[in-house]
Order: structure tokens, then C-alpha cells, then sequence
């Protein structure tokens, strides 16, 4: 269950950085860095839309690595991307914490009246 | 499982006539190093696939209810939201799906690493 490896240790500094290097990045609109148990520890979202973002996502997170476990040879999840209208997001274990990525990808090949004509049918 | 080996092991040459053999979108794939492909309809019923069916049983009956799930997280935190794409990446390997207006296309790729060997 847990990696074999002992986990490198995300201090606190880690995190600033990498908040602050992805904050860099263009296209960039939020970012969530939570723990191991889903809880937000640094963010730049409100407060109610970080727990909501956390729950759901670190839920979807659990199933996808749920289904990795089961295949031939099992395998840990590296990175999770949920491609959504308006944006897309990244969400990667990494260690002890989990980071979430909001951005705005451009997407030039998709014209955008392709995109409002697309209905879901779930 | 073994029963299921017997039955794949096949001489590279063997001409085995499959059901997407034409499909020139599915041979485009398997070019760029996907090995398995499966195309459903927007209910999850399996159109076309290029793995065995019980395989394609496993792969849908455990990827659907992902797929159904992401797209009500999309909708949770945003009602006008659909989810187009979601990619699941790991050490190994990569599954890719698609979620067109009325089809889902999932992909299934695996990524040699130069120490591993993956046999088929």
C-alpha cells in the first residue's frame, strides 16, 4: 500500500516555492496544495471553494488510483488531468501532499462553437 | 488467466482477420504506441475495441463509474461545466478517455521503460 521508498519530506519551504513557481507559470488561474488527508494547506482560492475543490477532487483521485491498483502490474498514480470546458485541472501526488493546478489552457484546434454545441448526455 | 494466455499467444505472422482491420483511426493509434483502444457509446456500451472482450468487461465496468463520477465533480462546482477530457497518468502507463457528445473513447497506452519489458 504505502511506497516502498520512505516518502521525501515536503517541508514547509517546499511548498512555498512550489506555490510560487506555479503561480509563475502562464495560463496558471488557481492553485491547491493540500496533505495526505485532503485537507488545503495553501491556497489561492476562497476558502469555501478550496474545501469543495479538495473534497471532490481527492475523492475522483482515490477512484482513479483505486482502478491503477487493479491492472497488471499495479501501478501508482503520477498525475490526474480533468479537461473541462472552461478549463482544466491538474491534480499530482506527490509525496505527502497533493498539489492542484486550475488553469486555462489554449486550446486552438477546438473552435469555440464546437465546443458550446457540445451537450452532455449523462 | 493462463486459459486466457493460451489463447493470445499467436506466431506474429498469423493473419488474424479483427473487426477494426480497416480502421484507419485506430491503426493511427496504434502507430503512436497505443496498444489498446476501446470505443463506447454515450450509454458505455462497447462499440469497437481492440482487446479481448473480457478484457474491454474489466477495463469499461471499472472506467465508466470513473467517468461518470468526474463528470459530476465537473458539475458540482460549476452546473454549465462539462467534462471533455480526463487523463489518468501513471509510472507504467497512461489511459487516456474522451468524452465526445455521443461517444466515449477510451485509450490505453504503455510506456516501455528501457530496463522493463512488457510482454503481450
Amino acid at each position: 500500500m504505502q511506497a516502498a521508498e520512505t516518502e521525501p519530506k515536503r517541508t514547509k519551504s517546499y511548498i512555498d516555492e512550489v506555490y510560487r513557481l506555479l503561480e509563475k507559470k502562464p495560463g496558471v488561474e488557481e492553485i491547491l496544495i493540500m496533505n495526505r488527508s485532503g485537507v488545503p494547506i495553501k491556497t489561492s482560492m476562497e476558502r469555501q471553494d478550496a474545501l469543495q475543490h479538495a473534497c471532490l477532487y481527492e475523492n475522483l483521485r482515490e477512484k482513479c488510483q483505486a482502478f491503477l491498483s487493479k491492472m497488471e502490474p499495479p501501478q501508482l498514480l503520477t498525475m490526474l488531468r480533468v479537461r473541462t470546458r472552461f478549463h482544466e485541472v491538474l491534480l499530482t501526488p506527490d509525496g505527502k501532499i497533493t498539489v492542484l493546478v486550475v488553469q486555462n489552457p489554449k486550446d486552438t484546434h477546438l473552435k469555440v462553437e464546437d465546443l458550446n454545441r457540445h451537450s452532455s448526455n449523462f | 488467466m493462463t486459459e486466457e494466455r493460451k489463447v493470445h499467444t499467436e506466431h506474429p505472422d498469423a493473419h488474424v482477420e479483427r473487426s477494426y482491420d480497416g480502421d484507419a483511426f485506430i491503426t493511427h493509434f496504434a502507430k503512436r504506441g497505443a496498444r489498446e483502444i476501446i470505443i463506447m457509446d454515450a450509454n458505455g456500451h462497447t462499440l469497437r475495441s481492440t482487446v479481448s472482450p473480457r478484457r474491454t468487461y474489466m477495463y469499461v465496468s471499472n472506467l465508466k463509474p470513473l467517468v461518470t463520477m468526474g463528470h459530476n465533480v465537473v458539475r458540482d462546482l460549476n452546473p454549465s461545466n462539462d467534462m471533455t477530457f480526463l487523463r489518468l497518468r501513471a509510472d507504467g502507463g497512461e489511459v487516456n478517455i474522451t468524452l465526445g457528445k455521443d461517444f466515449i473513447l477510451i485509450v490505453i497506452q504503455r510506456i516501455k521503460r528501457k530496463s522493463s519489458f512488457k510482454s503481450n
